[in-house]
């Protein structure tokens, strides 16, 4: 569980997000939308740890996200970001069993650690890529291989930005469908811009305003033709949501 | 190891005059020889094999810390500071005992770097930062060398160049270094596989939960202590640093696990060779190793490129 009081959200010194108070449990599907520099990256690195916070409070299963260690964060949060670094060579094999570091961190893979490292391959369809190299596979498999190396963390909270970017239509329902599977027990929170997939299968949505407020609920009760309109600034047609 | 067995022999036997090792258990045979070995050659092969490998794993370390494969253990102005101080004090014509003179030059290279991590940290240590700071350092430095040599007496000059080339035949018998190396060698493995993970990049091995920030910062000091303890040792040996983890790479992969000690190995066997082909090729004169470093190592590693490729 995420729970976030007061929290004011800055890129350098400009406020992106002011006062925000939220609670993201296990069982949810989270959705955050909004604009183009509404802060929606800067918001989901702050949750995972990867960048501190000076005004307001984030907590971990009731622990300051801050006093976590590295892997000890890495064991609660697994995070998916849009920027995807290649690096020096590895195989898109080894590159998912890293996502076992925070469990294992300097023993060899144990056979449960295989055992995810496999499901993830399976569930990402990369059997036949398991022996490539990263750096000779198109930008969809990489960013297969991406959400692989998390599934494979297998951490309690799984933060995802923009998951759906790279991939082919068939596997961004495929994707979506295991997210909602796997919310049952953990806590799912990604970003995305289509609304289509977030009222088909996320149960709660935070819309990001322009001006730093937030819309935060229900999918059911959030997603409506005024709420967007007011978070894109614009004047959409109500059937963009069928 | 064999391979390093198989030059270091070659090496102890080759020079002005060639010595069979048989003389050690040979009794009849003249006890100066046996003095040759011990005072001359094998000091200066064990300084031999131990910078190569320090050079060899510093330039491993910057390398992954810059994630620039054209970094070298110089690039963040290490040497250049021991090499400023060294020259320094051949121009003003102070006779320090050797040791002293060593221990000047690590100092000034430990100096160089709490500068280096006191300026590039002040907010967060950023390998861009770094990298940047440290290259302008090492030019700040350049420009001190250029102008103590072109105000120092020739007599002097052709000492300090061989000294900024790289240089061996000073080495004394010391067994400190050698012992560092190891203590270091197994300090830097057992971040194997953070390495391997650091090397697909910092985000990434962030999320994984690899402490990168501290990490970078341990590996960063490793780096420089071994850098340190080379260029005061030898001056400052081209080539080595910047290329031997390359030939590593083309030799056994990526896997740090086996990077770690082949870069070491391959360090002392470059350097090594390079020592007694630049001590033997003109004797009695002695050339400066940095010549040879590169002359034998460019050809070596264009041919594992092209071996590889």
């Amino acid at each position: 569980m995420i729970e976030i009081k007061n929290l004011t959200v800055l890129n350098k010194e400009q406020k992106l997000i002011s006062n925000l108070n939220a609670t993201f449990k296990e069982g949810e599907f989270w959705a955050i939308l909004g604009k183009n520099g509404t802060g929606k990256t800067t918001l989901l690195h702050t949750l995972a740890g990867l960048l501190d916070y000076r005004i307001g409070q984030i907590t971990v299963n009731g622990i300051e996200l801050r006093s976590l260690s590295s892997i000890q964060r890495a064991r609660e949060i697994a995070i998916l970001s849009q920027l995807m670094e290649t690096g020096l060579n590895c195989t898109v094999e080894q590159n998912i069993a890293y996502g076992r570091y925070a469990w294992n961190k300097l023993k060899n893979n144990k056979r449960s650690d295989e055992k995810l490292i496999n499901a993830a391959i399976n569930n990402m369809e990369l059997e036949e890529l398991r022996q490539k190299s990263i750096q000779e596979i198109s930008g969809g498999e990489l960013r297969k291989v991406e959400i692989a190396t998390i599934l494979a963390q297998n951490s309690q909270i799984m933060i995802l930005d923009e998951p759906l970017n790279h991939l082919d239509i068939s596997f961004r329902y495929k994707l979506m469908h295991l997210l909602k599977q796997l919310s049952d027990k953990k806590l799912i929170i990604i970003v995305t811009h289509d609304i289509q997939y977030v009222k088909a299968y996320c149960s709660h949505v935070m819309l990001l305003n322009k001006n730093g407020e937030t819309s935060i609920g229900l999918t059911s009760d959030i997603m409506n033709i005024n709420n967007i309109n007011k978070m894109l600034d614009t004047n959409l047609p109500k059937n963009i949501l069928l | 190891m064999v391979l390093l067995s198989v030059v270091l022999v070659i090496s102890l036997s080759s020079g002005s005059e060639y010595i069979p090792l048989s003389v050690f258990w040979n009794d009849e045979q003249s006890h100066s020889l046996k003095e040759i070995i011990y005072t001359l050659r094998l000091p200066r092969a064990i300084n031999a094999i131990t910078v190569g490998a320090l050079l060899s794993l510093a330039g491993l370390l910057i390398q992954n810390l810059v994630k620039n494969p054209l970094a070298d253990p110089y690039i963040l102005g290490i040497s250049g500071a021991s090499a400023f101080i060294q020259l320094l004090i051949i121009a003003s014509g102070f006779i320090l005992p050797f040791w002293l003179f060593i221990l000047c030059g690590f100092v000034a290279s430990i100096l160089s770097i709490v500068l280096l991590i006191t300026i590039s940290s002040r907010n967060g240590l950023k390998t861009n930062n770094l990298l940047l700071t440290g290259v302008v350092i090492a030019f700040a430095y350049g420009a001190m060398i250029s102008l103590i040599l072109s105000i120092s007496p020739l007599s002097t000059t052709k000492s300090m160049l061989f000294w900024l080339m790289g240089d061996l035949s000073f080495s004394q018998l010391s067994f400190l270094p050698l012992i560092l190396l190891i203590i270091g060698s197994l300090w830097v493995f057992r971040y194997h596989k953070e390495l391997d993970i650091m090397a697909r990049g910092d985000l990434f091995a962030n999320k994984c939960g690899v402490d990168v920030k501290s990490i970078n910062l341990t590996l960063l000091i490793t780096a420089s202590v071994f850098t340190a303890i080379a260029v005061s040792m030898a001056g400052t040996i081209g080539f080595v640093g910047l290329v031997v983890p390359h030939i590593a790479r083309l030799l056994v992969g990526n896997c740090h696990a086996h990077l770690i000690p082949i870069s070491a190995i391959m360090g002392a066997v470059v350097l090594l060779i390079a020592d007694t082909v630049s001590r033997t090729i003109l004797a009695p004169i002695q050339l400066p190793v940095g010549i040879f470093t590169a002359l034998f190592g460019v050809p070596l590693f264009l041919y594992l490129m092209t071996k590889r490729s």
